[in-house]
């Protein structure tokens, strides 16, 4: 018998070790103090899960009205970018009407930055931004014309974005 | 914004701008239909064709000299050069002018 265990001897601090420091961790989880501490790392989890879940959430009901609401959007845009280059064509003649029609762009795009997110997003702050510091008169045509040069390379934007939307939903 | 188009809608932008200042003078295009004109050396071809079921306008650049021509990337500005051009060669603004001065 003294033999027998001799010979099991080498193993057992090891195994004995590792086993009584694994049954001091389970002890301290299950202690007071270690609840509290695993309660607290699991509200933090799930407040930042929480957080998560609650962004995908308004990215997809973004997404879903972009997608519903979006075509006809651009294609509103589309219209007003057509009326303001046949407009150009006598700038000085129609500046009420230049007016008119930059202001419907600028409700459009305010409208569809709402439900975007990311570069598209950020072309239409720059464009409605503008828009807001586009004066129209008279001495000003080169920055009308720019304007819509700008509403032109968005309504681009837009169009490809609404393509890619095509392959996420 | 992908740059390399905005470039060309920029490009295609102030083609709308001289058609419409008339300092780009176009004309039609007979032989290819369409309409012409003529900037910096090179002759702009301007035509509607049919893609998926839609009518679009084309705008090309050629080379005088090498007859080689090379086509813009399609935006929606080139449909606003066309009514442009239209605008310009039928004499709207002149027209406009004419019959409001109309004596009733």
């Amino acid at each position: 018998m003294k033999l027998l265990l001799s010979f099991h001897t080498p193993k057992q601090p090891s195994t004995i070790g590792s086993m009584d420091s694994l049954t001091q961790i389970v002890r301290n989880i299950f202690s007071r103090d270690g609840f509290f501490f695993l309660g607290n790392l699991l509200s933090i989890i799930s407040f930042f899960l929480t957080i998560f879940v609650l962004l995908n959430i308004r990215k997809l009901r973004n997404t879903y009205k972009l997608r519903v609401r979006g075509p006809s959007l651009i294609k509103d845009l589309s219209k007003s970018a057509s009326n303001l280059s046949g407009l150009m064509n006598d700038y000085s003649e129609f500046l009420p009407q230049i007016t008119e029609e930059l202001g419907k762009v600028g409700v459009k795009l305010r409208s569809l930055r709402r439900k975007l997110s990311g570069s598209s997003k950020r072309s239409v702050k720059h464009v409605i931004t503008y828009i807001d510091q586009c004066e129209i008169s008279p001495q000003n045509e080169a920055q009308v014309r720019r304007t819509y040069v700008e509403i032109v390379k968005v309504i681009e934007e837009l169009k490809d974005n609404q393509k890619d939307l095509d392959w996420e939903l | 914004m992908p740059t390399e188009k905005n470039k060309w809608i920029d490009a295609v932008g102030k083609l709308i701008t001289l058609t419409q200042e008339r300092k780009l003078t176009w004309r039609v295009a007979t032989p290819y239909g369409g309409y012409e004109a003529e900037n910096l050396g090179k002759v702009l071809y301007l035509y509607s064709t049919r893609e998926d079921d839609e009518t679009i306008a084309v705008l090309k650049l050629k080379d005088p000299d090498t007859d080689v021509d090379w086509e813009f990337p399609y935006s929606e500005a080139n449909e606003h050069l066309m009514e442009a051009v239209k605008y310009q060669l039928v004499g709207v603004g002149d027209f406009l002018d004419d019959l409001l001065a109309q004596a009733v």
